[in-house]
């Protein structure tokens, strides 16, 4: 095999996942792209994470009470998850139909949503959309539960087309008007109140006393209509796959445009995108195909290193090297530590700054975020008893000249490229350290210093910052 | 009801609910309890509190006892006669003890897996000698010390047969000295007698009556009855001295005084109480520890309720003469 095979399968598992540890890349080395993409399509056929320990050890896990914890762990899910798109996919609906905690304050809906993407979020966008339809975190966000039948409230409705499937200039006043008739009376039960025991669940409720059961007319269509017919006649709509393509291929594939400029920019990559919908509209919205499509096109493989990556797959993919965070908590490795590092890098999770979501690509760069990600990369190599140090010290073997360590580094790490300035750059760095016998106990310490050295040098690119 | 020798048999009448004590942000995230004369100690672990709070029957909440300055990970208290607390820290391997008004008498314990060494030490239990069980979770073993932390003892290994641990949790000592340790990862109950010598197991993986999804703590009352704190099946499962399984508790509890306090000062959460399905509030969510005094209260620590949920056994003691001889069939003609 190839070093391109390899660079191209750690493309693939940064994108459809969080990244590939070096052991994790070795598991996949002699299977074939496609069934390394058929692998991650099916992810009820992978192995569960073993969350024994990690439950043990942070037992506040058992009652939804704290968001920052339960956001924590989601990241801490796709550090060690053995089914890397059910957790990538369902960042991508949160990063699509953006809800927040800090209106609700409600985490165990916050946490219902997520789960629930992860169990839909590869079947079908009419599945897809119901199912966002009745959750009380997106209903409570979008007050769908003070859509009355004598009372009309259209911020769901609105947004439902706005930002959740059809986009801005494909629908009239008049249609927003007339979907959210359709979703009166969709609300949800009253939860307990978190004191004085604690959060406790919802579910969703449709109150047929509050639906306004007359006829509307909706995109053209007259009938007595409810949120399920909506829904239907919203994924007939070609605006919507081109809505959901265009988010996929800036997820997924390439940094585009952000959605307000989507009425006005066209797509970067028009034909990939047309043939996404395509593929999208010929399957009647299934995800796979779109996904199998997607991840085995030449657009997709010709993508690597056009995507800034985002605070999550910075950090999990940052972990997976260093090998903290894994199935057995150690001391100082609370999961709740995880939201903090993504907040500071701007993306707090299960928060959102607003009903539109992040903006992504090089929006997540500024002054502040960029010291961050920088700082949070490199400081994780600071301590030289993380495994992740040990396992490239040890795939790097007894001897390493100064001319090989850069690049032997970079295959271990990546395989990852630098530009040729950043390449001299950290050469000269290898040339200073010169030939290293890794076999002399003498030098053991200084040789581990100058390898973790090395890999904050690469760590710090700004190749790094692009997945 | 008191007892000093286990009765032949019982006639229960019933195990009626009896009280709720504490709530969020005062018994945030219970993990251990323990009891002084008239004090009520409860280890709490989190966020909202890592500390030993202290209440009384009547729900007071008279301030807290130790702290993250002592200890990091608290995972099982003990009280002694004189009131001093033993609090053990599953992050530094070790035992703090304090007294009861939380000052610091001595800490002691060292990390690794060598004989009296510890490697996240949770549950504790005081043998009939007054020295100290320490379940030691990691090295998948119990070991014994004196209260000044001299290696006495050590049991089990790491394994799935008998007297083998896999991350054993909840230790109890019953009246006669034998040892009970909740087998966390092998989802059962193993039975040790004072020498550490495997007596039986009870239990299997699953959430049918008499089996066990992570069982947490293990507590044996005077009776002989044994409760198992069955934290992945939010129950907790009462067998009697001979194993037989006798009923399940799932939580019935009332609002605590400081609770009912708290709803009754403010309007919206009276509102919204009121508008809620009642029925979930009452039922236990991870029971993490379960405890009983000589008062045959049975305390449940309703961990992610953040609340103790109290039953109080009603039964009449037998004698052998009694109660008819044991059958070894059933029969329909019952009456």
């Amino acid at each position: 095999m190839s070093s391109n095979d390899l660079k191209l399968k750690a493309h693939l598992l940064r994108r459809a996942g969080f990244g590939a540890s070096p052991k994790e890349l070795d598991q996949v080395a002699d299977k074939s792209y496609e069934d390394i993409v058929e692998d991650l399509l099916h992810p009820d056929k992978a192995e569960e994470i073993n969350m024994d320990y990690i439950k043990r050890y942070n037992p506040e896990l058992r009652y939804p009470d704290t968001h920052p914890l339960h956001a924590g762990f989601w990241i801490w899910r796709m550090i060690n998850t053995k089914k890397p798109l059910e957790e990538k996919i369902a960042l991508f609906w949160h990063h699509v139909f953006a809800t927040a905690w800090y209106k609700g304050e409600h985490t165990p809906s916050q946490i219902e949503q997520i789960e629930t993407f992860r169990k839909n979020g590869l079947s079908n966008i009419k599945q897809i959309l119901n199912d966002l339809a009745k959750d009380p975190a997106m209903n409570y966000w979008l007050d769908n539960c003070e859509n009355h039948s004598d009372q009309p409230n259209e911020n769901w409705g609105r947004e439902l087309l706005e930002l959740f499937s059809m986009g801005v200039g494909n629908y009239s006043e008049e249609d927003i008007k007339q979907a959210s008739r359709a979703f009166t009376g969709w609300t949800f039960e009253q939860p307990l109140p978190l004191y004085p025991y604690g959060n406790y669940e919802t579910k969703f409720v449709f109150d047929k006393s509050d639906h306004d059961f007359g006829e509307k007319t909706f995109l053209g269509r007259t009938g007595d209509f409810n949120g399920e017919d909506i829904i239907d006649i919203i994924c007939e709509e070609r605006a919507t796959a081109l809505f959901i393509c265009r988010h996929l291929y800036n997820f997924f594939v390439e940094d585009e445009p952000q959605i307000p400029a989507w009425n006005i920019e066209p797509p970067r990559n028009p034909e990939a995108i047309d043939q996404m919908i395509d593929v999208l509209m010929s399957n009647d919205g299934e995800m796979l195909p779109l996904l199998r499509f997607m991840f085995n096109s030449e657009f997709f493989k010709d993508s690597m290193y056009k995507k800034v990556k985002n605070p999550c797959e910075l950090i999990a993919g940052t972990l997976k090297l260093t090998g903290t965070y894994g199935i057995m908590p150690k001391q100082g490795e609370e999961v709740g530590k995880l939201y903090g590092i993504g907040s500071v890098m701007g993306q707090a999770l299960m928060n959102p700054p607003t009903v539109e979501g992040w903006h992504t690509g090089h929006e997540w760069i500024d002054g502040g975020t960029l010291n961050e990600r920088v700082n949070f990369a490199v400081n994780q190599f600071n301590d030289l008893s993380v495994p992740g140090l040990s396992d490239i010290i040890s795939r790097l073997g007894d001897h390493v000249k100064s001319s090989e360590l850069l690049d032997k580094c970079l295959e271990i790490i990546g395989p990852f490229e630098l530009g040729k300035q950043a390449y001299d750059a950290l050469n000269e760095y290898a040339e200073a350290v010169g030939d290293l016998d890794l076999t002399n106990d003498a030098s053991i310490e200084l040789n581990n210093e100058y390898i973790a050295r090395m890999v904050q040098l690469i760590l710090s690119t700004r190749e790094y910052q692009f997945a | 009801m008191t007892t000093t020798s286990i009765p032949y048999d019982l006639l229960r009448s019933g195990f009626p609910y009896y009280m709720t004590l504490g709530q969020r942000r005062v018994t945030t995230a219970p993990v251990d309890i323990g009891f002084g004369k008239e004090n009520i100690y409860i280890l709490t672990k989190g966020g909202l509190g890592t500390q030993i709070r202290v209440l009384n029957w009547e729900d007071e909440n008279l301030g807290v006892r130790g702290g993250t300055d002592l200890f990091q990970w608290p995972a099982g208290l003990l009280v002694d006669d004189e009131e001093n607390l033993y609090v053990s820290d599953e992050a530094k391997d070790c035992l703090v003890i304090m007294n009861k008004d939380g000052e610091h008498i001595e800490t002691w314990g060292e990390s690794g897996s060598d004989e009296g060494q510890l490697n996240r030490p949770s549950s504790l239990a005081f043998d009939l000698e007054g020295n100290i069980f320490i379940s030691d979770t990691m090295n998948h073993r119990i070991q014994k010390f004196t209260r000044d932390g001299k290696f006495l003892q050590s049991i089990g290994e790491h394994g799935t047969g008998d007297g083998q641990f896999d991350m054993p949790w909840g230790i109890s000592v019953d009246q006669l000295g034998n040892l009970y340790v909740a087998d966390w990862r092998n989802d059962r109950v193993q039975k040790f007698d004072q020498e550490g010598n495997f007596i039986l197991s009870l239990g299997s993986s699953g959430s049918e009556k008499g089996q066990f999804k992570r069982p947490t703590a293990v507590t044996v009352d005077n009776h002989g009855d044994i409760y198992v704190s069955d934290a992945e099946n939010d129950r907790v499962q009462l067998f009697n001295k001979d194993l037989k399984y006798i009923q399940s508790f799932h939580g019935n509890a009332t609002l605590s005084p400081s609770g009912q306090q708290y709803i009754l000062a403010n309007a919206v959460t009276l509102r919204l109480r009121s508008m809620a399905d009642f029925e979930k509030t009452q039922r236990l969510n991870a029971p993490m520890m379960v405890k009983v005094d000589d008062e045959f209260r049975l305390f449940i620590l309703d961990y992610g309720n953040h609340r103790i949920q109290i039953y109080k056994k009603d039964a009449v003691e037998l004698s052998k003469e009694q109660i008819a001889p044991e059958m070894r069939n059933p029969i329909l003609f019952t009456t």
